[in-house]
């Protein structure tokens, strides 16, 4: 009998809880004996209401809520927010604020993805790995908390700068600590190279860059998918005074993700050197106004999974009239969905929705 | 913030053309402005930001751009959910489930004295 005729297809569903996932999201698969032809996502099972508690603060306050996103990329939140605010108030900040944000949203960028290497570790089935790179990801979140106080939440930016100085002590540990990471990511290179993570990610989750383009990928999944598209091309904060140019990989699959993710690493580090070497002296914030203006803007930053976009608008009051958030993984659900619906293995479905790195909390807010 | 005003008749066509750029989309922002809603489409056409915005009444059915950028179909569910917009074609159920509070970013109406 014929396809056509007899429907071979059965239907399971892959989470929301699946030791894989860190957070919960389900995708309801559509396979064919062990080979999947459909997925379809359901989310909502961590929606918080966060836009709507946007518009109910003091707009000073908001950035201790926006960097409640997302507990990993808590930096480039409150960046997105403040600069969104910012615009629409019409000032600028000092430019050591600028620079003080590019180094610590960099060093959250360090954490993040070593982060993910250890979760692709453990998705591969290399569980030593994944206590190794987490491991170094603790000398990060160290320096991360010395820097702004804490260790997950930093609460560093404020709406007119930054609420730390840097001083020249820490500075130096800063640079100091990116000497020890270059050494240890000597072993993330190991791993990218290794044959058996190869065997589990190359040519596995496939996105062309026409696929890319058209549902609508961002971050170090559009850049392997070769596309030079990074936000920090547009030179926001202090990115236009610092050598950048963006990363791409042509193979467009997992491994092509993995090698983006392993090079930003070191592009990352020599941000937060250049940024280091030339770090002006001043002022590190600017006094604000009470309430904001009618306006509205967009903002959008690079946060470690891609592009984080904001659209504030203000209404003449301390509140905000709309605060809308888009996060990485919200525009990186759609590109799983049409990897995974190519006729992947069951096996391979962990390891792709992984290469998204998915951050389930932030994409329903 | 820049934007191109269309209606319901000409966002179909606007956002085909911006595809044929290969302009990315990026989301859409709805926003309850007390009479109306507005909805603004965000576009990336090589790290330039292009904004459609679109205004229509609160009982209106507007078209969805799902068919020509598919993963505008999340955002138009979410907008469902959270504002009670009507889409062609559209379903909630994407944030909120049944028990959840109805339209809550919805702004409260006004009394008139």
């Amino acid at each position: 009998m014929h396809d056509e005729v007899v429907d071979r297809s059965s239907s399971i569903t892959f989470g929301p809880q699946h030791p894989v996932f860190p957070e919960p999201i389900q995708f309801k698969l559509k396979v064919v004996d062990e080979r999947v032809v459909g997925a379809t996502p359901v989310l909502g099972y961590v929606h918080r209401g966060i836009e709507k508690a946007f518009e109910l603060n003091d707009y000073k306050v908001n950035p201790a809520l926006s960097a409640k996103i997302c507990g990993i990329c808590s930096s480039p939140h409150t960046t997105a927010y403040c600069r969104g605010v910012e615009a629409v108030l019409g000032i600028d900040i000092p430019p050591r604020a600028k620079y003080l944000r590019l180094i610590l949203n960099e060093l959250n960028r360090l954490h993040s993805h070593v982060l993910w290497f250890g979760l692709l570790g453990d998705a591969v089935g290399f569980e030593s790995y994944f206590m190794q790179t987490w491991n170094y990801r603790e000398k990060i979140m160290d320096m991360l908390e010395r820097m702004s106080g804490h260790r997950v939440y930093y609460a560093f930016n404020a709406v007119g700068g930054v609420r730390r100085d840097l001083s020249p002590a820490l500075a130096k540990e800063v640079e100091g600590l990116m000497g020890k990471l270059e050494e240890d990511f000597s072993s993330i290179e190991d791993v990218v190279k290794d044959y058996s993570v190869k065997k589990r990610t190359q040519k596995v989750g496939v996105l062309t860059t026409k696929e890319a383009k058209v549902t609508g990928a961002v971050g170090p999944t559009l850049r392997a998918s070769d596309v030079a598209a990074d936000l920090r091309m547009t030179g926001y904060d202090a990115y236009a005074d610092v050598k950048f140019s963006p990363i791409t990989a042509t193979s467009c699959d997992t491994y092509g993700r993995a090698v983006v993710r392993w090079k930003e690493l070191s592009q990352s580090i020599d941000l937060i050197r250049q940024a280091l070497s030339k770090l002006p002296a001043g002022e590190i914030s600017v006094k604000v106004p009470p309430v904001v203006k009618p306006g509205e803007c967009v903002s959008r930053v690079e946060a470690p999974r891609g592009e984080l976009f904001y659209y504030v608008k203000g209404n003449g009051t301390k509140n905000l009239e709309r605060c809308k958030v888009r996060t990485p993984t919200f525009a990186n659900v759609w590109p799983a969905v049409a990897m995974l619906s190519k006729g992947c293995e069951i096996a391979d479905v962990a390891v792709i929705v992984l290469s998204i790195d998915p951050c389930i909390s932030c994409t329903e807010r | 913030m820049d934007s191109i005003a269309v209606t319901k008749e000409t966002l179909i066509t606007e956002a085909k053309a911006l595809l044929g750029k290969e302009a990315r989309f990026a989301i859409a922002t709805c926003v309850d402005l007390g009479d109306k809603l507005e909805m603004i489409y965000h576009f990336d056409d090589h790290l330039k930001l292009v904004n459609l915005r679109l205004h229509f009444g609160y009982d209106e059915t507007i078209p969805s751009i799902s068919g020509i950028y598919p993963a505008a179909r999340l955002i138009e569910m979410e907008v469902t959910d959270l504002f009670g917009a009507k889409i062609e074609g559209i379903q909630g159920g994407f944030l909120l489930s049944e028990d959840s509070p109805k339209m809550p970013m919805r702004k409260p109406k006004k009394e008139v004295k």
